[in-house]
């Protein structure tokens, strides 16, 4: 029972970084390849702020959104004005930057040997230890971000975001500050990140760099692959599907240092044939069209 | 200090510098991030380590691990690339599945020869001393090879047909189809060409080392950011980024820590892009200049 | 003095070929006026350069809007100081419906900020309604009423070319450059937008069209410009261009 709820919370986490970084990826049509160095850098602020300030869950992990938020521009602002391949290759280089930082800055980030102890949050008094306690606060939170994204996605706003994937000329030709969206989607979406990481945070209690790294942000872009581009149902599934495929490897009973390479070397063929033959996803919609 | 620092640096560039050349050409050829190219990066030295595990002799194996570096760089463009090509797919769509090979190709080497390092040459390297810098004789191997290629390289694109065209192609590539170039043939070539050089780059460093099955992001991001610091199209431009980024990281490495080279080196190119975008400090540049 | 556009010595060049050279151009308010020439003389490149689509820029020379010298702004700013444009191929948003199209255009961003929809959400509701009014309004003026809630990728070229025309006309643009604005449509629905084009000249509006077909240009353009080569090689009263004996032997073949 514990490894159900245990699963079902690692699925919320990871709806919620696949549905951000659809966003980015799928509804504006930004190849982005930093989306775990967002999930750490929120579970690195909230961290520190409670463990070195002193606050709260709930207060640390907003300001993780905005710091998180901010830190995003550190992409988008510079290479969104430029071609459109160097966003993803500044994005490949912020990944590593923040790593090397998480992984280098010992005094602030005690550097590989991560942080442990973050205390559990707790809400009205109560504090939150159980698993079943936990389970419900990541499936409330969750909850939110999904109906927040939901209404996003219905909105004039991510209409534009629609437009621009499609015809960014023609967007501009209606005066629209193209780029100042792209830069408001990725900092919305990395401001999500920072939930999830958060939750990760808290709910582990423990984190170092090894859970942020490049593996991961592909991992979460074959989440958002799998489900489709701009796809809200198609996340979801891609989200069971990544997460159990190492769960069923495990049950195949497979030692653990084979079954780590297997697991990348099924992800990295799920990634090769989805964009050959099925570029709007496995679960997607055609119509919604491709990455 | 500042010497040895500086002398360092050189030979981290001329290393930094091969990788970019090839990486470079495939690059502003086809127009989008060859991310596998790291992965024939480590294949490359796997294959070196294997054909010397049987007792091959050095050179023999050197070129059984170029051959092959070639071969793979040009299978993965006539088995990923080119079917996508003929979709026409967009540029996200390569880069995706280049991210695909190498993680593919990464964990295929880690299942298969484990992801401790491994060394090339065994014994301890004799080094040389001139005045108060010291050199190992494996740098300088590192430093005429570059001194070579590049040399070759220049003459290759600028005084043959065929660097000719390459260099034309990364103009319009259009342009010469219609003039009946066989672009499929050429891109194969160019393909083959910069596998080579991140084979050689792959068994300098090995050499000097070690391997192990990660080894390549690294390189792999230092040449992008030469290639895009250096301007792209020349191999001048490319070989000068190169050099500012080995003698950035050596200094770096001295006065600061070896932790930050990477920090340090990627920061740089991020800075780059903001004074590219006119952000930093107003120079208005056009984005189609770059 | 009421001039609204006006081109000096704007030069552009691709990787050494020039598209466009030493370009002169000036429009007053309320005036129709055309462009014509050959395939590639650089009718559109001279467009891209006005509006910055590509963020391509001139080379040299300089473009004033109301004698604001704009070729230094960014691409929505232009289009926001109130130059709008109809592209040649249609640029449409096939994935949304028509009306949304309609929609997308109108110049008011207030709608999509979200803030601004929880903060004063009847505010929201009055933009909208009155946004949705005037798509309405100009969803009847090209006859596509009934598509309204279909895919634009499902409309015709013709439709496209009617829906990219509406979508300019929802936002109000004072200078609109219209690249072939009648190519694909029926001759009934071309005698309707010729009218409509005059009617909002007659309304203060200033138009720039590129044009093949010589009908329109002789019906509805007090001036003419001929472009060649990259280069204005004529300029006068479409009789007069078009009885210019150059003209006559570059363009129309005779
Ligand atoms: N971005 C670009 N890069 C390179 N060359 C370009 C570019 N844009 C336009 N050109 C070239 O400029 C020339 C003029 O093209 P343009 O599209 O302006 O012609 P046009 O007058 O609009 O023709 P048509 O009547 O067929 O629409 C062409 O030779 C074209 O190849
Ligand atoms: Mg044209």
């Amino acid at each position: 029972m514990n490894y159900i709820f245990h699963l079902l919370i690692m699925i919320e986490v990871y709806t919620i970084l696949a549905l951000s970084l659809n966003l980015v990826v799928g509804y504006t049509g930004l190849l982005s390849l930093s989306h775990a160095s967002f999930y750490g850098l929120g579970a690195y602020a909230s961290t520190l702020l409670m463990i070195n300030v002193g606050f709260n869950f709930f207060p640390a992990m907003i300001c993780a959104i905005i710091i998180t938020a901010a830190f995003s521009l550190c992409i988008s602002y510079p290479a969104l004005k430029l071609r459109g391949d160097y966003f993803a290759i500044s994005s490949f280089a912020f990944q590593i930057i923040i790593f090397g930082i998480l992984y280098n800055w010992v005094d602030l980030t005690r550097g590989p040997y991560g942080i442990a102890g973050i205390p559990r949050p707790t809400l009205f008094g109560l504090k939150i230890d159980s698993l079943q306690a936990f389970f419900t606060l990541t499936t409330l939170i969750t909850g939110a971000v999904v109906f927040f994204k939901y209404n996003l996605y219905q909105s004039p706003f991510c209409t534009v975001l629609k437009a621009i994937k499609e015809e960014e000329q023609a967007v501009i030709s209606m005066g629209k500050n193209v780029v100042g969206f792209k830069i408001l989607a990725f900092a919305m979406s990395s401001g999500v990140a920072a939930i999830a990481g958060s939750l990760y945070a808290v709910y582990i209690t423990y984190i170092d760099p090894t859970s942020f790294t490049l593996d991961e942000s592909i991992f979460i872009l074959t989440i958002v692959l799998i489900g489709g581009a701009g796809n809200f149902k198609g996340t979801i599934v891609g989200v069971f599907v990544m997460l159990l495929i190492p769960e069923i490897l495990r049950f195949i009973g497979l030692p653990d240092s084979i079954a780590h390479y297997l697991r990348q070397i099924i992800y990295a063929l799920i990634l090769i044939i989805i964009v050959r033959f099925r570029p709007w996803g496995i679960a997607g919609d055609k119509e919604l069209g491709s990455v | 200090m500042i010497l040895q620092l500086l002398v360092n640096g050189i030979i981290t560039g001329s290393l930094i510098s091969i990788m970019a050349i090839g990486f470079g050409i495939i690059y502003s050829t086809t127009n989008f991030f060859h991310i596998a190219y790291g992965s024939v990066y480590v294949v490359a030295a796997y294959i070196m380590h294997t054909f010397l595990s049987w007792h091959f002799p050095f050179i023999i194996s050197l070129a059984m691990s170029l051959f092959f570096a070639v071969v793979i760089g040009v299978l993965i463009e006539l088995l990923v690339y080119k079917p996508l090509h003929k979709k026409r797919a967009p540029q996200g769509i390569y880069l995706i599945s280049s991210l695909g090979v190498y993680i593919l190709m990464i964990n295929i080497t880690a299942l298969i020869f484990g992801n401790e390092t491994k060394l090339l040459s065994y014994g301890i390297e004799k080094s040389i001393h001139f005045g108060d810098v010291i050199l190992t004789k494996i740098q300088i191997a590192q430093c005429v090879t570059f001194i070579l290629l590049s040399i070759l390289s220049l003459f290759f694109m600028h005084y043959t047909r065929i660097g000719k065209t390459i260099q034309a192609m990364g103009c319009n590539a259009r342009l010469l189809e219609f003039c009946g170039v066989n672009l499929q043939k050429l891109r194969f070539i160019i393909f083959a060409i910069g596998s080579f050089f991140a084979g050689v780059a792959s068994i300098l460093t090995g050499l000097d080392v070690g391997i192990d099955p990660y080894m390549g992001m690294i390189p792999l991001l230092n040449a992008v950011t030469a290639v895009i610091l250096g301007g792209i199209k020349r191999i001048e431009g490319i070989i000068a980024g190169a050099f500012f980024i080995g003698i950035t990281q050596n200094l770096v490495i001295g006065y600061l820590s070896g932790r930050w080279e990477s920090v340090v080196t990627f920061s740089m190119l991020i800075l780059f892009f903001l004074y590219q975008s006119g952000g930093i400090i107003k120079v208005k540049k056009r984005a189609e200049e770059l | 003095m009421d001039e609204v556009l006006a081109l000096n010595n704007v030069s552009k060049s691709f990787d050494g070929i020039t598209a466009v050279k030493n370009v002169c151009i000036s429009i007053k308010k309320g005036e129709i006026v055309g462009l014509i020439g050959p395939n590639g003389a650089g009718k559109t490149t001279l467009f891209n350069l006005i509006t910055k689509t590509h963020q391509i820029k001139p080379d040299a020379g300089e473009i004033r809007y109301h004698s604001h010298k704009i070729n230094g702004m960014s691409d929505y700013q232009i289009a926001r100081m109130g130059i709008g444009r109809l592209f040649q191929d249609v640029k449409i948003w096939g994935s949304l419906t028509v009306m949304e199209n309609l929609l997308l255009a109108r110049a008011d961003t207030l709608k999509e900020n979200m803030a601004y929809r929880l903060l004063f959400p009847k505010r929201y509701r009055e933009i909208k309604e009155k946004n949705t009014k005037e798509a309405e309004k100009w969803l009847a003026f090209v006859n596509l009423e009934e598509y309204k809630t279909k895919k634009a990728k499902g409309l015709s070229y013709g439709q496209q070319r009617l829906l990219g025309l509406a979508r300019l006309l929802c936002n109000n643009f004072e200078l609109l450059l219209l690249d072939e604005p009648t190519s694909g449509i029926n001759a009934v629905m071309v005698q309707t937008i010729l009218e409509k084009i005059q009617s909002l000249a007659q309304w203060g509006k200033t138009i720039f069209l590129v044009e093949h077909d010589m009908d329109v240009v002789k019906q509805i353009t007090s001036r003419v410009y001929f472009m060649d080569n990259g280069e204005i090689i004529a300029t006068g009263k479409p009789d007069e261009i078009l009885s210019n004996p150059l003209v006559k032997e570059i363009y129309l073949g005779c």
